[in-house]
């Protein structure tokens, strides 16, 4: 034992030495960075963070597009406690909400750079079909130039309609159409907006004098025409009312039609015959 | 003395007399230039002929030519999830793993082809003022802006901003050839020129514009800016109204050349190394100038396996030469099956005769489909179903469809039209590019990442610019 502790001193010592050694060379090997050098360069080209967000069929899954420049590492922030570390990023946020996404872009030089957008989630709505919008429909309001034909009037598609007035008439007017032989008469409203594809019906009510074989025509035409020779082209769906039983009573009439690739469709009325036509009380609806 | 005035006045005459212009008279005929060449009708119709020749490309394997369309494959359909190089070595494969780089040759051979093409079309445009003919002049403006937007909506979706070039430029113009602007003004030109070309151009040709083809690729740039679905639809319809149908055969698509299916291509003539094309070859193993490229990747084969129907054994084909791999059976050299081993061709196959076609009816009616749905993820209008039905029944599903989601449209666009530089541009447009492609490249062991959809500006042009031109992200 006495030895041995004996043996214990020098062997102190030693150990001192090496620990002395090893605390020298730990020293001396500074980790922190030192300014540069001969030589050595600044980082000319720092990270540039950027991305670009894209949102899925799904509306809460968005998928992240990254167009950062000198960059080598990455980390994705979603705003809702999802981070991710690839290059691109895709995330599907909880709920609909407002979320701060950012991507910290660095090189292998510790320097970062960072993008931040703001993200939007919304459940995007299905929007309702248009409801056509038939203006004057019945020919019971005068328009702002006082006259009751408006605005079924286009003086390059045909002569003017006329009015009619009676107590069996609903709202006490009507569209009237008179002898057709001696005149083109035209009643024509368009710009009525419609969403395209879809199914509508269309509803009015004419009636014809008795005598000679007259009809009245109408016919919902896809989109805008100038001239009354475009109109067959444009015809989406016609109807020809030929039942002759005097002023009243009317005849209702439903026309069903599809909008088609028309963001608008149009109204055209005409008559054939000498008798007189009568047409009023139009009613648009989505055909479900 | 008076004599002596009377005579120099006398010289003076017969001297300013000679010098007329009679002197140089007749012009020199072997110093052709671009500012004398075209002075009539005549020498315009020359170079409307000629943009289309720039879309040809020379059929060559020297890496300065241009070789046009032919290349497009690479950019395009390789760089999808449909094709792949043999090998997967070398430039080629840099699209089949989605490491392309800036000074990739193949890229810069089709940017140069296209913007050469533009510049081909520019000639016409600056030329019109010799067509004395106005209806002549209106039909070659429509010819010149169709080939432009072409062009140009080829560009745009490859590389996203560009140049804009829309007339003829001096060398010196730097700014012109070197600004990059937004895609939105370089659509705009696109659909102006479209619309001029639809207004001013008939449906006598297939292997050139025409007004068909201006309408399908109008309806195409809406639904790629995902807009104005009912006028592209509303164009779509128009081509429908045009007399055009589908061929019965599936095959007869490719191999019966200009059939009634055919809205536009690009014409090639076999044998004529100034008029045939050579992808044909190169889709083959080792018949043209690589191993062979253009290979069906496994997953493009599930999916014609499971949706083809009819298509299926007329779109791809084992290679008879290497049993493990698969070829493109659509566009085969000249229509010969080459042979027991798949590549032995009586004809000369580097020099095909194949047309590419770049706009067909099926594609229309899918389209049709797509402009119903818009913004929609599925659709059951009654002429939307009628359109894609038309495009089934061919196939053999005649099983009548009742609703159609956007994912059956983007796999039905990808069984009918597989391997015709469709599928990475309808992926793109489709919102899917990057569901699906990192998907494809992770189970691969590609590189994928969102900055690959645009390909880089070639570096040659970077060079050139002294420092105007920007790099795309990624490169």
């Amino acid at each position: 034992m006495k030895n041995n502790s004996k043996h214990k001193g020098p062997f102190k010592a030693s150990v001192l030495m090496i620990l002395c050694l090893v605390l020298v060379v730990f020293t001396a090997c500074d980790y922190e960075y030192e300014l540069p050098e001969a030589n050595s360069k600044a980082d000319e080209t720092p990270p540039q963070a950027n991305f670009s967000a894209t949102v899925t069929d799904d509306f809460l899954t968005y998928t992240f597009g990254n167009s950062s420049t000198s960059a080598t590492d990455y980390l994705w922030d979603y705003g809702d406690g999802n981070t991710s570390t690839g290059v691109d990023g895709i995330n599907t946020f909880p709920d609909e909400g407002t979320y701060t996404v950012s991507l910290t872009a660095s090189d292998k030089l510790g320097v970062s750079s960072t993008y931040k957008m703001v993200i939007e989630v919304v459940e995007p709505e299905v929007p309702d079909a248009i409801v056509p919008k038939i203006l004057n429909p019945s020919f019971d309001e005068p328009g702002d130039n006082g006259k009751y034909t408006s605005p079924w009037v286009d003086s390059n598609m045909g002569k003017t309609i006329q009015i009619s007035s009676s107590s069996s008439f609903v709202g006490g007017k009507a569209g009237k159409f008179p002898d057709a032989v001696t005149n083109t008469r035209v009643a024509y409203q368009k710009d009525i907006a419609v969403t395209p594809n879809t199914e509508y019906a269309i509803t009015y009510n004419y009636s014809i004098e008795t005598g000679a074989p007259s009809s009245v025509i109408v016919a919902i035409l896809g989109g805008t025409v100038t001239s009354l020779g475009d109109a067959a082209a444009a015809t989406l769906k016609s109807h020809t009312g030929t039942i002759q039983a005097g002023k009243t009573p009317f005849e209702t009439v439903t026309i069903t039609f599809n909008s088609g690739a028309n963001n608008s469709i149009s109204i055209l009325i005409t008559n054939t015959g000498t008798e007189t036509g009568y047409v009023e009380e139009f009613k648009a609806a989505v055909n479900e | 003395m008076k004599k002596i005035k009377n005579l120099t006045v006398l010289l003076i005459t017969v001297l300013l007399a000679s010098c007329s212009s009679d002197f140089l008279e007749p012009a020199p005929t072997s110093g052709v230039t671009s500012s004398t060449y075209y002075s009539t009708v005549d020498e315009v119709e020359t170079a409307v002929i000629n943009m289309y020749d720039g879309i040809q490309g020379v059929n060559s394997t020297d890496n300065d030519d241009n070789h046009g369309v032919m290349y497009e494959f690479y950019l395009t359909e390789m760089r999808s999830d449909n094709t792949r190089t043999k090998s997967g070595e070398g430039e080629a494969a840099q699209f089949d793993n989605f490491t392309v780089t800036p000074n990739n040759g193949i890229v810069s051979d089709y940017y140069s082809s296209f913007y050469n093409v533009i510049f081909r079309a520019n000639i016409v445009l600056d030329n019109l003022d010799v067509v004395e003919d106005a209806n002549v002049a209106a039909a070659f403006e429509g010819e010149a802006k169709f080939v432009r937007a072409y062009a140009y909506f080829n560009l745009v979706r490859l590389f996203g901003e560009i140049p804009l070039v829309d007339r003829v430029i001096a060398p010196s113009e730097t700014d012109v050839q070197f600004t990059r602007v937004p895609t939105a003004s370089v659509y705009a030109l696109i659909e102006s020129d479209l619309t001029t070309a639809i207004a001013t151009l008939n449906n006598d040709h297939k292997n050139r514009a025409s007004k068909a083809a201006a309408q399908a690729l109008l309806a195409k740039v809406y639904l790629t800016q995902k807009k104005n679905y009912t006028e592209a639809q509303g164009l779509c319809e128009a081509v429908m109204g045009s007399g055009f149908s589908l061929e019965l055969n599936f095959n007869d698509v490719f191999y019966n050349e200009n059939n009634n299916e055919v809205i536009f291509a690009i014409g090639y003539v076999p044998t004529l190394s100034s008029d045939s094309q050579n992808f044909s070859a190169e889709w083959m193993n080792a018949v043209g100038r690589t191993s062979g490229v253009n290979y069906v990747t496994t997953e493009a084969r599930a999916a014609l396996d499971a949706s083809g129907g009819d298509r299926t054994p007329y779109s791809y084909r084992q290679d008879l030469s290497q049993l493990s791999q698969y070829q493109v059976a659509k566009y085969l050299p000249n229509g010969e099956d080459g042979g027991a081993n798949g590549k032995t061709f009586v004809s000369d196959a580097t020099l095909a005769g194949n047309d590419w076609i770049v706009l067909r009816y099926a594609d229309v009616l899918l389209m049709h489909v797509e402009a119903i749905m818009g913004d929609n993820t599925e659709t059951s209008v009654e002429i939307a179903l009628s359109s894609f039905q038309k495009v089934r029944d061919r196939a053999g599903f005649t099983t009548p469809v009742t609703s159609i989601t956007k994912d059956e449209l983007l796999l039905e666009r990808r069984v009918e039209l597989a391997f015709e530089n469709h599928r990475l541009f309808d992926l793109i447009r489709f919102g899917k590019a990057e569901s699906v492609l990192s998907a494809f490249s992770s189970a691969n062991g590609y590189s994928y990442s969102s900055t690959d959809l645009l390909l880089p500006i070639p570096q040659n042009e970077i060079n050139l610019s002294k420092g105007v031109m920007t790099q795309n992200a990624g490169y």
